[in-house]
């Protein structure tokens, strides 16, 4: 990503997502997405690993962090881990496979996943977990995986649109 | 792997364990104070959509809930006389016996500028801070519609001008109850789901789904007296030592604008 990119592509559109997410969050308050995670894949699969791509990250997860009970710079730092492990990937992987990019986002997002379960069975106090509980906490974690996913897809086109749409021209 | 990529690792490694220990967040504050006036064009946006769509797109239903209300409002008058004489002889009991103390705390309004999408906590962000007076542990407050005042949640994390606050709901959230009719206790806890569960009631206990649950007082964080929720289940623990039950929270804690923040510290230092 150049300074442009970041600066007159990048910037704008997730200040845009950022705000609308915030809106739409007073009329539906449950969501089982996450829309900065979806964004931060779609932005490493676009984007090639530099400086700007590396600040792009940055923001996106100091502006998740807001939205849990989590530190400032852990969803940053997870993100920036994700895009390493995207460039250490394709050297196992061949690229030109059309499914990498989203072999790489379910994997990335079961890493994303693990973290925050396991953030919450250690915040949960509960003196007795009932099957019960479990299972609804299964199924809406594996929502909640879908939906990301989607969102990530949706997103990795839009981001295409906004990038290279616009570089062609 | 190259010397240099295993120190880049390393070091975002143990920049990853460090933010996650760590107790403060030296920059949050700071980069929430930059994100306020977003925040709050945010929920007037959403604010003002939210009203619009619960006004004028949801009026089919309101003849039905008019006649329903009228007939309400006649059972209530009774009720209101009886209960103006229940209340005046009361007071004159709580002035003689002193019944009841009435400690009463400074209170602060504050908008909710941010709720948090997220499916493991449960936090919004309200527009006061340290520089009106509000503190770690402070009880969050906010009334239920046409019922009273209910308990919310606990103001977490503070800064000059916004303050994060962890709901009801929230898996980290506990508090020391008491079912009001029966005058058993138990615990409150949450658990990122829109019922919160209730804990450690004791076998004995005749409580029932319909009850009602206030804060007991006894954990020293909460005035006694605020009004929980109601309970929607009781079971019978899997341990076999307690009772545990489901609690619909008292306030929609999803449906919030204001909020009230009770400017009450820790009886004793925690």
């Amino acid at each position: 990503m150049s300074f442009s990119e970041f600066l007159f592509r990048f910037l704008p559109f997730f200040l845009t997502i950022t705000f609308v997410k915030g809106v739409i969050n007073f009329i539906l308050p449950i969501w089982f997405i996450d829309i900065y995670l979806a964004l931060a894949l779609a932005s490493i699969i676009q984007f090639k690993f530099n400086f700007f791509s590396i600040i792009a990250l940055f923001f996106i997860g100091i502006m998740r962090s807001f939205d849990g009970y989590y530190p400032l710079l852990f969803f940053s730092l997870l993100y920036i881990f994700l895009f390493w492990l995207k460039e250490v990937g394709k050297k196992f992987l061949k690229q030109e496979n059309i499914y990498f990019p989203y072999l790489f986002c379910l994997i990335s997002i079961f890493i994303v996943l693990f973290f925050q379960l396991f953030i919450y069975f250690f915040r949960l106090n509960l003196y007795s977990i009932t099957y019960n509980f479990l299972f609804w906490v299964f199924m809406k974690s594996l929502f909640w995986l879908a939906m990301t996913f989607l969102f990530t897809c949706l997103f990795l086109k839009t981001l295409r649109f906004i990038i290279d749409d616009h570089k062609d021209k | 792997m190259s010397k240099k990529k295993a120190i880049v690792v390393i070091l975002l490694i143990v920049l990853l364990a460090g933010s996650i220990l760590a107790k403060k967040d030296p920059g949050k504050g700071f980069l929430g104070y930059l994100m306020s006036p977003l925040w709050r064009a945010e929920s007037v946006l959403g604010e003002g959509l939210r009203d619009f769509l619960q006004k004028y797109l949801f009026l089919t239903s309101v003849k039905e809930e008019n006649r329903l209300l009228k007939e309400r409002i006649l059972s209530l008058q009774q009720e209101l006389a009886y209960f103006k004489e229940r209340e005046a002889l009361y007071e004159r009991l709580e002035k003689i016996y002193k019944i009841s103390e009435r400690t009463k705390y400074p209170q602060v309004v504050a908008k909710i500028i941010y709720k948090g999408i997220d499916p493991y906590s449960e936090v919004m962000i309200i527009d006061k801070g340290s520089r009106d007076g509000i503190m770690p542990q402070m009880p969050i407050l906010a009334l239920a519609e046409g019922k009273g005042v209910g308990l919310v949640g606990q103001v977490v994390e503070v800064h000059r001008n916004w303050s994060k606050v962890i709901l009801l709901t929230d898996p980290s959230f506990a508090v020391d109850v008491k079912v009001l009719r029966t005058q058993d206790r138990g615990i409150v806890r949450g658990k990122a789901e829109p019922l919160v569960s209730l804990e450690f009631l004791p076998l004995y206990s005749q409580a029932k789904e319909g009850d009602l649950v206030v804060t007991s007082g006894q954990d020293l964080l909460f005035p006694s007296g605020l009004l929980v929720g109601e309970i929607k289940k009781i079971l019978k623990d899997p341990q076999g030592l307690f009772q545990r039950g489901e609690i619909q929270p008292y306030v929609d804690i999803y449906n919030l604008s204001y909020v009230v923040v009770l400017m009450k510290t820790p009886d004793l230092a925690m």
